[in-house]
């Protein structure tokens, strides 16, 4: 008895689902569980700063709650919850992820802030190479005023473009700077063309001191601001020549294959 | 991506109720997601109008419209069906078009009570005008007598609309940025717009209707959608005012009832994946932005707009169908057919 209940309910059950094949037309509402909540927004009042920056984040959307670290660690539902905007006054990474009761939570969104041991905005910069006519920046002093240039980088007053085999850059500092190391601000738009350099050399008068290779960058990655980090010994320096090689072609992945990549600077922090 | 993975879902759950009845008890938990603000919420139907790509394939899914039997009309720019006809439940009625490759832009007039479509199309530098059925009554080809041009390459037309003494105005949102004026017979009356910043002139003058909600003063509405603003223009090309939408990418006006609806391909700013819904009340301010973030107007200027929900991948273009559900038609979003949002 029960299994013949239990044989009826199947085949109910199948017709059920037989005539829902038939009728596709009727309209399949999609469940909150489905959607993921984007990432969060970020506004830094200055990416480079010398004393303080504020972090603001942002998700108008109700019941939607951001989670945070500065110390690059991952956003767990336990991470401390966003408030109110964020005074910092050391170097962050920062990674902050929105939560949602009904949707899936987004991934997460990134940013870095850097305080500067050195400010050398007075510092003579001298390009051996000209920037292409469109993508002028701020000039060769540009470089090193302390302003990032964001992503969108058409029209816009801090990205310096280049198409060149090499590009040598040097700075006169206007006194002597214990340093050991120095960052160079780059862009990666790989679908405008703009890829990373893959490798960049330092000098002091004619010896090598530093030497970056960068392994990524013929890979594929999303658009995001870079620093591009290279060590040498620590010493006082009065002037260095960095000079930067971008890829020689762009490579076979992408359709942009063989040609010339651009390369894209804003800035240049020294520490 | 996301269609694929709910039938996956809806099969598994059905499946759960032939092994173990109790199971129903799972689906329980699945909420319908609602997005959109103040009286403009909808549910969202991601099944809408999914074909076999096999024989009814879209690339990418620019424009549709409603014509006067209540059919929904898709324009893909896949030559093996440009044209995709649908009940409004989404069932295919048929499909007409194979030499469209640029399909692009697509316009419904009625005149003398029977349905026409303009067709912009991108690859062919020109507009073509035909019947509901397909056959073509008209060609509105590369305006050589404007001046404007020094070859046909740099007239990319986008966007066409029809005045109600019959003039229509093409948009040429991908080249050099004019909106160009004819009479119906296709003479060349008039010539506006232009690349630029200032108000009377365009950044990607992607879209352009007719406002006819002041039914005694007809005046142009068109987008620049990378300055994310909506301009007003009189029908003789003089510029009137602006609506500035900052982060909404919108691609054309629909103007439904009293409001402006406008699908919005890229959002934020601008990276890629992004997108929502835009809905402008009769006041032309944004009062709902589906899949959007919660439009907030500060001394009366709108704060920046993004993304608040993945549920759109560069929406193209949204048709408002006489029950006031949506129809989403979506650009490079993996040659998925469109969403469809019902009015809660």
């Amino acid at each position: 008895m029960i299994m013949s209940l239990r044989k009826m309910l199947l085949i109910v059950l199948c017709i059920f689902m037989a005539k829902g094949e038939i009728s596709a037309q009727q309209p399949s509402f999609a469940a909150s569980e489905l959607f993921e909540m984007a990432p969060p927004n970020i506004a830094v009042s200055a990416p480079l700063f010398k004393d303080t920056t504020v972090v603001t984040l942002g998700m108008k959307f109700p019941n939607s709650e951001i989670r945070y670290t500065l110390d690059g660690t991952i956003v767990t539902s336990k991470a401390k919850l966003y408030s109110e905007p964020i005074t910092l006054t050391e170097s962050a990474q920062l990674k902050a992820k929105v939560f949602h009761p009904n949707f899936k939570n987004s991934t997460v969104r990134k940013a870095a802030v850097i305080k500067i041991r050195h400010d050398i905005s007075g510092a003579s910069v001298s390009l051996y190479q000209e920037p292409h006519s469109a993508y002028l920046g701020a000039g060769s002093s540009g470089l090193v005023d302390l302003q990032k240039g964001g992503l969108a980088f058409k029209d816009n007053s801090q990205w310096m473009g280049f198409k060149t085999d090499s590009l040598t850059i040097r700075l006169d500092f206007e006194r002597p700077l214990e340093l050991s190391s120095l960052r160079v601000g780059c862009l990666i738009n790989q679908g405008a063309w703009i890829f990373a350099p893959y490798r960049i050399t330092v000098f002091s008068g004619k010896t090598k001191i530093g030497d970056f290779r960068n392994k990524k960058a013929g890979i594929g990655q999303d658009n995001r601001e870079e620093f591009l980090k290279v060590s040498f010994p620590k010493s006082s320096y009065t002037k260095l020549i960095i000079v930067i090689h971008p890829l020689v072609e762009i490579p076979e992945w992408h359709q942009g294959a063989s040609s010339k990549p651009w390369l894209f600077l804003d800035e240049i922090l020294v520490n | 991506m996301k269609r694929r993975k709910f039938s996956k879902q809806t099969f598994l759950g059905a499946m759960g109720c032939l092994t173990t009845p109790s199971l129903l008890a799972a689906i329980a938990p699945y909420k319908d997601a609602i997005i959109g603000h103040n009286n403009y919420t909808y549910k969202i139907d991601l099944n809408w109008g999914a074909l076999n790509p096999a024989y009814h394939p879209v690339n990418d899914c620019h424009e549709m419209v409603q014509d006067s039997k209540g059919r929904i009309l898709l324009l893909t720019n896949n030559i093996k069906n440009n044209i995709i006809v649908y009940d409004t439940s989404g069932r295919l009625i048929e499909t007409w078009g194979t030499d469209y490759p640029g399909a692009h832009g697509l316009t419904l007039n009625i005149e003398n009570g029977e349905d026409f479509l303009y067709i912009s199309d991108n690859n062919r530098n020109e507009v073509i005008k035909t019947t509901i059925d397909g056959k073509v009554v008209q060609v509105f080809p590369f305006p050589k007598e404007s001046g404007k041009y020094q070859s046909k390459g740099q007239y990319i037309p986008t966007e066409t609309t029809v005045a109600p003494n019959g003039d229509v105005y093409v948009a040429d949102g991908y080249g050099e940025q004019y909106i160009l004026h004819y009479n119906e017979k296709g003479e060349l009356l008039n010539v506006f717009g232009g690349r630029g910043n200032e108000d009377h002139l365009f950044n990607n003058a992607h879209g352009i209707c007719i406002d006819h909600r002041d039914r005694h003063n007809p005046t142009l509405l068109i987008t620049a959608r990378q300055q994310n603003s909506l301009k007003r223009f009189s029908l003789e090309g003089e510029f009137l005012e602006r609506y500035d939408l900052p982060g909404a990418y919108i691609c054309r006006p629909v103007i439904h009832g009293t409001n402006v609806y406008l699908a919005t391909i890229w959002s934020g700013d601008g990276s890629d994946g992004t997108g929502f819904v835009s809905i402008l009340d009769a006041n032309n301010k944004l009062i709902s932005a589906p899949g959007g973030c919660t439009p907030i107007y500060k001394d009366g200027q709108l704060q920046p707009m993004y993304q608040a929900l993945k549920v759109f991948h560069h929406p193209h273009d949204v048709c408002v169908d006489a029950d006031e559900n949506l129809y989403v038609a979506q650009w490079n979003s993996g040659k998925t057919y469109p969403i469809k949002l019902y009015r809660v």
